[in-house]
């Protein structure tokens, strides 16, 4: 349904997409997962031809988006990062003009501001404004807009981002149902619990570039070869030093430090007592787990940093 | 022409007719106020002891505001929408990511500054005719000359509000640019009472071909030849609709 080849975007001196390839299939949530900065809106704005790419190619259904983007936006709803919603207007006749964009005939598009509404259950809502819904009804009103048109495919740039746990479960769900209604998705995120819980398959970018791509599992079995260790010490530590010393033993992939809590990756099980003798001279261990990688994981081993 | 460029731009239209409606009231004060201030204050006050050749000051005076409520309803209004679309609720964006092509965004944007000069300008018109019975001639060749002029104002309120980065720029390119024009394009005095070396390059702004025009009209004073002058400020309207257009799409699809 989308296909990219060796895709680069430049801004004068800074290269924010620097040759990405991937292809996303009919009727998947394709999830994007990468830093702020890494190139992920960039991608979105060229597939949906707000920017042009500086090389490669982007085909969708079959489309270049350089030659054909009015037949392209024809096919796509974009809930984007920023709600860009008219602050003079309340949300229906903010639908109802958004989709009078897309050509659709009165009576059909008054029709589909309605099941808009209701899906997103925002129906009681209806002629209040945009900055007078909450967090999660406004997240959900932005993904019932780019759905007005009936697209095949969806790009939804940071979906939850700014939204508390409660709120962000709900917006999954709400995501849930779009695949349930046959919709292809392009989903970017910085959170790993949303990319492993929404997405069929996952591109892993930093830097403009695709590092990793695969289903969940997939990308979690390449780091199935290694241990991570999670340790609970006794008292909180100063990072620094015992950082030096476990990234100085051979095998040690990363050291991830939280308060009392370190998580360490190691490439093998003898590296393991290394570790342990390490943490134990200079601190008690107060809880061990031997655990299995998570997405989390994946991203510190590939690029020795955790998204924030 | 498709139906589809058709539907894109009425669909631009009618949202900037829309929003221009639901604040009418607003819109309304601030637009008549200003005209009829100085119809008031220049025409029936000051104006009475002036005499412009062998006309009265208030006669000669109405055709020039008539065109001071053009640009007010296109340049400043469309100058300023598009400016709010494009940086603070980010409409424009929106817009760019349906089915539209910018050509179509801009065409929707300028259809509406002349719908809204239109509108302002025949309650004007109406006011001045019958409530202060100043002639204003054959009225279809004034409405003519305001669609061309409101056409020119609009494309060029969208030109500087592309091109400016900053809101406030827009508030000092205004004064110091339209606002001038205003006073020199024969609006308040006779071009030809201007310095002989400026009369040639006041002469060439399509505001004074229409200000001019419609005041010969108005005063039976000549034959200006409506459709040279229509197709003068049509030149220009296209030309900086062109320039528009290419710096929209510079500006916008990065």
């Amino acid at each position: 349904m989308i296909e990219v080849e060796n895709l680069v975007k430049t801004f004068g001196d800074v290269t924010a997409v620097d040759g990405i390839s991937f292809r996303v299939r009919k009727g998947e949530i394709f999830g994007f997962l990468g830093p702020n900065g890494a190139g992920k809106t960039t991608t979105i704005n060229i597939l949906v031809g707000l920017s042009l790419p500086t090389s490669g190619t982007v085909r969708i259904a079959g489309l270049d988006v350089t030659k054909h983007p009015i037949e392209i936006r024809k096919r796509i709803g974009i809930a984007a990062q920023d709600a860009y919603f008219d602050h003079h207007l309340n949300i229906e006749d903010n639908l109802f003009y958004h989709g009078l964009l897309y050509g659709l005939p009165r009576r059909e598009l008054k029709r589909r501001v309605d099941t808009a509404l209701r899906w997103s259950n925002l129906e009681r809502y209806r002629n209040k404004k945009f900055h007078q819904l909450s967090g999660g009804m406004q997240r959900r009103l932005i993904v019932a807009r780019a759905m007005l048109s009936d697209p095949e495919i969806l790009l939804l740039d940071e979906p939850t981002t700014g939204l508390d746990p409660q709120t962000r479960r709900q917006v999954w769900k709400f995501i849930k149902d779009l695949k349930v209604a046959g919709k292809t998705v392009l989903l970017t995120t910085h959170y790993m619990e949303e990319a492993d819980l929404l997405c069929d398959r996952i591109a892993i970018i930093d830097h403009g570039r695709i590092i990793a791509c695969g289903t969940p599992d997939e990308l979690k079995k390449m780091q199935a070869k290694n241990i991570v260790v999670d340790i609970k010490l006794r008292r909180e530590i100063a990072g620094n030093q015992i950082e030096r010393e476990l990234n100085g033993i051979p095998g040690v992939s990363y050291v991830k430090i939280e308060d009392s809590r370190i998580r360490i990756g190691v490439a093998e099980e003898a590296t393991v007592e290394a570790v342990l003798r390490s943490v134990i001279t200079t601190n008690g261990i107060c809880e061990l787990n031997i655990v299995r990688p998570t997405l989390d994981d994946v991203f510190l081993h590939l690029t020795g940093k955790e998204i924030r | 022409m498709s139906l589809r460029l058709i539907k894109a731009v009425l669909a631009v239209w009618e949202r900037e007719m829309y929003e221009y409606l639901i604040n009418l009231h607003i819109n309304a004060l601030r637009l008549a106020i200003e005209p009829l201030l100085f119809i008031f204050i220049f025409g029936m006050g000051l104006g009475r002891r002036v005499v412009i050749g062998d006309v009265d000051y208030l006669y000669f005076l109405a055709p020039g505001i008539l065109f001071m409520v053009v640009v007010n309803n296109s340049y400043m209004t469309i100058s300023m929408r598009l400016m709010i679309a494009r940086d603070w609720d980010k409409t424009l964006i929106t817009a760019l990511s349906a089915p539209v092509k910018p050509f179509e965004i801009i065409l929707g944007y300028v259809l509406a500054g002349i719908t809204q000069a239109l509108a302002a300008c025949t309650i004007f018109l109406v006011l001045m005719i019958y409530f202060l019975g100043i002639p204003f001639g054959s009225v279809s060749r004034v409405l003519l000359l305001i669609i061309a002029t409101a056409a020119f104002f609009s494309s060029l309120g969208v030109m500087i509000a592309v091109v400016l980065d900053n809101p406030h720029h827009l508030m000092v390119i205004t004064s110091i640019v339209v606002l001038p024009m205003s006073f020199f394009c024969g609006i308040f005095i006779p071009v030809s009472d201007l310095p002989g070396w400026s009369q040639p390059i006041i002469e060439a702004i399509p505001l004074t071909v229409a200000v001019e025009s419609a005041r010969a009209f108005a005063l039976g004073s000549g034959n200006p030849g409506i459709w040279q002058s229509l197709a003068y400020i049509m030149a220009f309207t296209i030309a900086v609709f062109i320039a528009a257009l290419y710096l929209f799409k510079r500006k916008l699809i990065i």
